[in-house]
């Protein structure tokens, strides 16, 4: 199968090139090895704010009936669950640090990134014998400049390969996700988002406006946060390691599925499938270190819908390529959702830097492969309390400290 | 799938240790953390820095600090070097080490000099004359603590 080779070998491509980036990218030009003959390690400039992160997530509801527009696919589709695994991975390739302005006090930085994503969705239908089971795998580049202390510009393309494993070499097809948001920090405690996005979040492909704005800082107790098309949330941190967040956020994908149980009575070896839903929930974040957290939310998934679509069908009928034949609209449902997120080596300094945090935070929101999954802000660092100056050991602190601080 | 799933656990197999760098002879990355993180808030309370100050200053104030970390840790790994290997190194390298030690030191000195300068345009007087005092008082701040630690714990050997 040529497409398949052709990921194979871009991945594997990327994987031998990556590392060759990164030890690039890593450090600065400083040079302080005092000569080869010593063999002494030359200490490096940790070049990154953005370090490389891998989450996985799981996302299931419950099983309820389904109300569509055609009665006797509703008898024989019958029940309706979903459950969707994701495995999403981001590193930096490229950043770039300057001092610009008229006096050289701000700080740009540019950051480029590889994005990879895979991810199954599965939409079970009890009436069916043999299930579909429909996936994506998206490798993308962003692109992040953030500027003059309050501007920031963000740019993503992930083109993906989806298809229906019931008849893989079928319903293999590539999409393109892409979007490009400018986002404006007013304050530390007020920032706002606009931009354009081409998404499948809605089951359909569609090219929407972003608008969005939070209120709140990312690293105090509170933050609110509305991000159109994405989702609204309430986050809550009562500690540096424990965040709570009270969210709505879109789920949902358009793929190519396989004809094989005739859902559509024509002659269509392949249709088209999308689904939406609202997830209204609630999510408990812990961060027991800088290299890992997990989270569990629970809610309710709600305004849930799915299509299936036939190209000939509309053909037949002068309809769009993306106007259904059948909808399907099943109850609101309980759902979980569970997620682990690790975060790999050094990044450089960003405490204070409430631009940088803002970057952390779109990056974050943006998930790779536009699935939206969110990982966490767990790279935005909270203030420190007092009390955890009660656990300073002496070999954190003793290249600090020098002889006249000791009389 | 299951062909992504195992490219992907390879690719954070390849990058995961090409991205772990941790510097030789350095406190421990979960204890610089806490450190780096402790050292903000008590910067944060001592300058009382408005929101303007604070947007400018943070992201000045960490680029040095990064760049100095290098520094340092170098100087530190030169140090060990010497302290391990004074006896088997030639005059000449451990002279060329004595030198570097100087050449880093003066590194150190010249991005504190050009780090001033840059706070000079984004902070008032007071509180750029304040910041070196914070930087001292917070060494004193986590010395007291660990002689507190130490006093506490009884007999303890010296940490050195």
């Amino acid at each position: 199968m040529p497409g398949r080779s052709l990921i194979h070998l871009l991945v594997s491509g990327w994987m031998l090139l990556l590392p060759v980036l990164a030890f690039c990218t890593n450090g600065d030009s400083l040079s302080l090895s005092p000569g080869n003959s010593l063999r002494i390690k030359t200490q490096r400039e940790v070049r990154n704010y953005i370090r490389p992160c891998l989450s996985v997530s799981f996302f299931s509801t419950g099983e309820r009936p389904i109300a569509g527009n055609i009665p006797v696919l509703n008898n024989r589709l019958k029940k309706y669950s979903f459950l969707q695994t994701s495995i999403s991975f981001y590193t930096p390739l490229y950043t770039h640090t300057r001092f610009a302005g008229k006096d050289s006090t701000d700080v740009n930085t540019f950051h480029l990134l590889f994005t990879v994503n895979a991810l199954t969705d599965r939409p079970t239908f009890s009436g069916l014998e043999k299930q579909h089971e429909l996936y994506k795998f998206g490798v993308g580049v962003r692109g992040i400049w953030a500027f003059k202390s309050r501007c920031i510009i963000f740019a993503d393309v992930s083109p993906f390969a989806t298809g229906d494993r019931y008849n893989d070499q079928a319903t293999k097809r590539f999409r393109l996700g892409s979007t490009f948001v400018m986002n404006f920090m007013v304050s530390p405690k007020f920032s706002f988002r606009v931009g354009a996005t081409k998404n499948f979040l809605f089951g359909n492909r569609y090219y929407l406006p972003m608008v969005g704005f939070r209120i709140g800082k990312l690293d105090g107790k509170c933050y609110f946060q509305f991000q159109f098309p994405r989702h609204t949330s309430l986050t809550i941190q009562p500690s540096p390691k424990f965040s709570i967040n009270i969210y709505s956020r879109m789920y949902g994908g358009l793929y190519n599925m396989s004809n094989g149980d005739s859902i559509y009575l024509g002659s269509d070896s392949v249709i088209q499938f999308g689904h939406f839903g609202v997830a209204n929930g609630i999510r408990f974040d812990y961060r027991p270190g800088p290299n890992f957290s997990f989270f569990f939310s629970t809610g309710v998934s709600a305004r849930n819908h799915f299509w299936f679509y036939s190209y000939s069908f509309n053909q037949q009928h002068d309809l769009g390529p993306l106007a259904s034949f059948y909808k399907g609209a099943p109850d609101n449902i309980l759902f979980i959702n569970a997620g682990l997120t690790f975060r790999f080596g050094k990044a450089k300094r960003s405490a204070g830097n409430y631009l940088m945090y803002d970057v952390f935070d779109l990056n974050n929101t943006m998930d790779p492969g536009d699935n939206n999954n969110n990982p966490g802000n767990g790279d935005v660092q909270k203030a420190a309390s007092e009390k955890e100056m009660k656990n300073v050991q002496y070999k954190d602190v003793e290249d600090l400290v020098d002889e006249t601080d000791l009389y | 799938m299951k062909h992504v799933y195992t490219i992907l656990l390879l690719l954070f197999a390849w990058i995961a240790p090409l991205t772990a760098q941790t510097p030789a002879g350095g406190p421990t990355p979960s204890g610089a953390e806490r450190v780096k993180a402790l050292k903000v808030a008590f910067i944060t309370k001592a300058l009382d820095l408005t929101s303007d100050e604070a947007e400018k200053f943070w992201p000045i104030y960490n680029e040095y600090q990064d760049k100095r970390e290098v520094v340092r840790n170098q100087l530190a790994e030169n140090r060990k070097k010497v302290k391990e290997q004074a006896e088997t190194l030639s005059p000449e390298e451990l002279m060329k080490l004595a030198d570097e030690e100087m050449t880093l030191r003066q590194q150190d000195l010249d991005l504190q000099k050009e780090m001033h300068e840059k706070l000079k345009k984004v902070l008032p007087a007071k509180k750029l004359a304040l910041l070196y005092v914070a930087e001292e008082d917070f060494k004193k701040e986590l010395l007291r603590m660990l002689k507190e630690d130490n006093g506490k714990e009884g007999e303890q050997p010296n940490p050195k």
